[in-house]
């Protein structure tokens, strides 16, 4: 995609302040309408790359191209971009109406164009009511949408948001997951979401780049990185409750290899390379069937305790052999101390390498494109 | 041991309003309960108050059986894991935790210190001092404090905001095991219903200073006092349609004049205006008298998130399958009349509930 | 019982640190309203004759001794305090603000030291300095000027500013500047429309302060200037006459020179209290 004219191309951007790195050398492209999803945990150089691609880290080297015309070098003003700040930096001196139209008062904008657009977006964003109001008289999502509405009104090639939903409480938090798409596909910029919660990316990102520790470690399609995390680093972060890691020595089998896990004989469709290498097997939460009497196939454990989490309940199980395994399940759970039967379902497990913690490609099941 | 608090109200300086309204709250020993709200709904004044760091306007708290409210807060027994931390600064992390243990603790308190910073997964920062340490160490680090004191109460205020999620996810169970194993009365103070909902033994959700609703998570998820504490508890949230009951069903605003049949059930009188709410879990896709146009589809990796269009109404359905349909789409959903739920248009007031017996 | 008793105990701590900080400023009130021979009275009476006689002399600029008339030139005094007092202040906040904005957002080689090595200034005994300053004033031509003494009285008004602004710099978040920066604003338009009027009470207040403390300066105004450079607070002086201390007169002197300082300070009290606290708190 390097060379793309339009959307953004960002190319080895590296941050480091003296001896510390923040940022080792990160390239990404975003298309017009296309929101990429930056998902890392805290810490992980996230907010340093959209500083960077603003133009707000004088520490930061590489290249920055907003639609075909190489930034690097220009100041945040002269960059084409709209930010969304986390904790919403709003100019507390000025009302809502104010804040929204201070970037086209910047563009020397005829007044009567600015009040026109401002109300537009206002009307979009449904804070009409509150234009005249100070900031501080602003509820915690009326500021979230005047934040949002100043960094959409000027209509940027480019949109940071940096975790924009995470001061808010879970309902309007919702609300504007589910308005946000329709928002950012009408603007046509080329969006840059930043989040720790792996849900807000599966239900904004068209892709997801997960950062860890100042590098970009895999992007790809949301589900892609839900299916098959390229790491163990990404697995444990991307999913809640996270992924089971099982230690095992893949065997040679028939069609692919086998594995003994949880006290089961398992085979898994993949290459018999891996073979004899100490591995982890990687098992999603979900994908683990609970019943409670012996089934054919199943094996058996003890359920520790259940919590309940949104409408699923989580169950921490452990096995004959000590094994602490997480299973998820809908409904009612057993009773802690309970015995029951667990079966995995062998056709979704991950293999990774015991010693790089990198997934094994060619143990990785293909994943289908989404629909 | 047992706290209550009776009629407890709080108002600020001369202000006629109050943060805190009237406040009835009793918390058996050995309970674990969650104060859940947003920011502003009184949950902070309320622990503030318990704790002794505020004076109580009107009412009484009593804790172990004695009135603490005219106590200073050193004489009530209750410790305390502050969102801001508040350790002490000259001390390494060790001395932080085990600060006034000894004291009649029984155990050896090294021993105490170590176990709790073992599960709190802080064992290798003990010998280091709080700056320096990021903000979840420190956090983790009050938090152990906190747990580690022989107290009559412990209160936990966002003990864990600053952790990662997945951090976050595995503490909360290990907490909520150690209080139960050393039978500690615990009152934690959140505004993140996933966590009130994996600790807490009862919740009570507050908002505007007044409780809303006491009770388990299943009461608070399958009985919903009112249509604030519906809408609050949730991910997603409850669907809530405005309408008015007609015959055995209820009649929804707008031009399209659409029906929710509700056969079997106890309604209110005919011409009540209500509030129907159905939660997304409970919306079925593909069967159904109503018809909706996709406005998202995504799939969460374990279930899918479905908004529509019905009529001009948002409705949010959840399935635990990928669902097939489009954006743009029509798409026939229901629900059982089992799964909803009837508020009062103007008070909110929780008036019916599917799953009560008719 | 308790609530009433704490309540009657406060109000009456309140009312003896209220009687102990305003007693001198009544006393010397009524004594700027009475001739000296009340004043010198031996027992002390109670009993007010008010006179205006010793403002009369101030403003009229003559004064009535036992040895005759003597020349007042507290008008010209206080002329000065004003000029020297507003020059400073806003000498000190042209330089003061943007170093106090720059301690506040840039980490360079040397800043805290530099910002310290302001602050001492304030440390040290004016005395210690005045002797040398003297010196270099004369050599340089600088002794007895507006100009020399606006200039050490950056001494006093300069680090106060820069350490009060500066907390108020930091107390905002950069990232209120960051999003003015990338709506497309200059780096300057950014620093007068966002960052200034955010810190704008800091800066009233710091300035008030300054005001006061440069206007309340004895000693180097005393050193450095002459009879008709001088501020009324060295200028008060001149009535400690050969026939006898001119206490109604110093008194009635006093009144007015703190009427303006009084003024402006109770016209932005709410700043300074906040501009005060804040400051001490980043500072």
């Amino acid at each position: 995609m390097s060379g793309m004219v339009d959307g953004l191309a960002v190319r080895d951007v590296r941050v480091a302040f003296g001896k510390t790195v923040a940022l080792h050398g990160a390239s990404l492209d975003v298309a017009p309408g296309e929101t990429l999803v930056l998902f890392g945990p805290s810490g992980a150089g996230k907010t340093v790359l959209l500083r960077a691609i603003a133009g707000l880290d004088p520490n930061a080297t590489g290249q920055v191209v907003v639609a075909g015309r190489d930034v690097s070098s220009a100041g945040p003003e002269h960059r084409n971009i709209g930010v969304a700040f986390q904790n919403f930096a709003l100019y507390p001196h000025m009302p809502a109406y104010e804040n929204i139209a201070s970037p086209l008062h910047a563009r020397r904008l005829p007044a009567a164009e600015i009040k026109a657009r401002v109300e537009r977006i206002a009307a979009l964003l449904k804070i009409s009511h509150v234009l005249g109001q100070q900031p501080r008289a602003l509820s915690n999502g009326q500021k979230q949408r005047t934040a949002l509405a100043r960094a959409l009104v000027g209509e940027p090639k480019i949109l940071l948001m940096d975790d924009p939903l995470r001061n808010v409480d879970a309902k309007l938090r919702y609300e504007m997951r589910m308005e946000l798409p329709r928002l950012l596909r009408r603007s046509g910029a080329a969006s840059i979401y930043v989040t720790q919660d792996y849900r807000e990316a599966m239900s904004l990102g068209d892709r997801v780049a997960v950062l860890i520790e100042g590098h970009v470690v895999q992007t790809d399609h949301p589900e892609q990185v839900y299916d098959a995390p390229a790491s163990i680093a990404v697995a444990r972060l991307f999913g809640d409750p996270p992924l089971n890691l099982v230690p095992c020595r893949p065997q040679a089998g028939n069609d692919g290899v086998r594995v003994r896990a949880l006290g089961l004989d398992l085979g898994l469709p993949v290459d018999p390379a891996v073979a004899g290498r100490e591995s982890l097997l990687g098992l999603r939460p979900e994908d683990i069937a609970l019943f409670r009497e012996a089934q054919p196939g199943a094996a058996p454990a003890t359920l520790e305790v259940a919590t309940p989490l949104h409408e699923k309940t989580v169950v921490l199980l452990r096995t004959p052999d000590g094994q602490e395994v997480l299973a998820s399940m809908n409904g009612a759970a057993p009773a802690p101390g309970a015995a029951v039967w667990i079966q995995p379902n062998a056709g979704r497990a991950l293999l990774y390498d015991a010693g790089t913690g990198l997934l094994d490609r060619r143990a990785a099941r293909v994943v289908e494109a989404a629909a | 041991m047992t706290l209550t608090l009776s009629h407890v109200s709080k108002a600020y300086g001369r202000s006629t309003v109050r943060a805190v309204r009237d406040l009835d709250l009793r918390i058996n020993d050995g309970e674990f309960v969650a104060l859940l709200g947003s920011s502003g709904c009184g949950k902070t004044s309320t622990l503030r108050m318990v704790a002794g760091f505020e004076a109580v306007t009107e009412g009484t708290i009593t804790l172990a059986g004695r009135r603490i409210d005219g106590l200073p807060p050193s004489r009530r027994n209750v410790a305390m894991a502050f969102e801001g931390y508040a350790l002490y600064p000259p001390l390494t992390i060790e001395d932080n935790i085990g600060f006034g243990l000894g004291r009649g603790s029984g155990a050896d308190p090294k021993q105490r210190v170590r176990e709790v910073a073992e599960l709190l997964e802080i064992g290798p920062i003990l010998k280091r001092k709080p700056a320096g340490l990021s903000g979840g160490q420190q956090q983790r680090a009050s938090l152990a404090r906190a747990l580690a004191r022989a107290a009559d109460l412990h209160l936990l205020d966002e003990p864990m905001g600053q952790l990662e999620p997945q951090l976050r996810a595995v503490l909360r169970g290990r907490v909520k095991a150690l209080t139960k194993a050393r039978g500690l009365t615990s009152v934690l103070v959140t505004h993140d219903q996933t966590e009130a909902n994996a600790m807490a033994d009862r919740i009570a959700v507050m908002e505007g200073g007044v409780l809303q609703q006491y009770g388990t998570a299943a009461e608070l998820r399958d009985r919903p006092a009112n249509l604030f504490v519906a809408t609050f508890l949730g991910e997603p949230p409850m669907n809530a349609m405005p309408g008015m009951v007609e015959g055995d069903g209820v009649r929804l605003q707008g031009e399209d004049n659409l029906r929710a049949a509700l056969p079997g059930l106890a309604l209110p009188a005919a011409g009540t205006e209500v509030v129907l709410g159905v939660r997304p879990h409970a919306v079925v896709l593909g069967r159904g008298n109503w018809q909706g146009t996709v406005i998202s589809n995504h799939w969460l990796g374990d279930e899918a998130h479905v908004a529509l269009d019905v009529g001009g109404r948002t409705v949010v359905a959840v399935a635990h399958q990928r669902v097939a349909a489009r954006t743009g789409g029509v798409v026939p959903l229901g629900f059982a009349p089992g799964n909803i739920h009837l508020f009062d248009a103007q008070t909110g007031r929780a008036l019916m509930h599917g799953a009560d017996p008719a | 019982m308790s609530d009433q008793v704490f309540r009657v105990l406060r109000g009456v701590a309140l009312l003896l640190v209220v009687v102990f900080f305003l007693f001198p400023i009544a006393w010397i009130l009524l004594m700027s309203f009475e001739t000296n021979e009340q004043i010198l009275q031996i027992p002390p009476t109670l009993a007010v004759h008010p006179t205006l006689a010793n403002y009369v002399a101030l403003l009229s600029g003559k004064l009535q001794t036992a040895s005759g008339t003597l020349d007042v030139t507290f008008l010209g005094n206080l002329w000065n305090s004003v000029l020297l007092s507003v020059c400073s202040v806003a000498l000190a906040l042209l330089l003061g603000v943007p170093a106090a904005y720059a301690f506040a957002r840039f980490r360079f080689r040397g800043g805290e030291n530099i910002a310290f090595t302001l602050l001492s200034f304030r440390f040290a005994p004016p005395l210690l300095v005045l002797l040398p300053l003297l010196l270099y004033f004369q050599d340089l031509g600088l002794a007895n000027t507006y100009v020399g003494l606006i200039w050490v009285y950056q001494l006093i008004c300069l680090p106060l500013i820069l350490w009060i602004v500066r907390g108020y710099f930091e107390d905002a978040s950069p990232d209120i500047e960051y999003a003015y920066r990338v709506d497309g604003h200059s780096w300057w338009s950014g620093f007068t429309k966002i960052a200034l009027p955010l810190a704008a009470p800091g800066i009233a207040s710091a300035g008030l302060l300054s005001f006061i403390f440069a206007w309340n300066n004895f000693v180097f105004a005393l050193v450095l200037a002459s009879a008709d450079k001088q501020p009324v607070t060295v200028g008060a002086l001149a009535f400690v006459t050969a026939s006898g201390i001119q206490y109604g007169i110093i008194a009635a002197a006093i009144v007015l020179s703190i009427l303006p300082t009084l003024a402006l300070a109770l016209y932005a009290q709410r700043w300074l209290v906040e501009g005060l606290s804040l400051g001490a708190v980043k500072g």
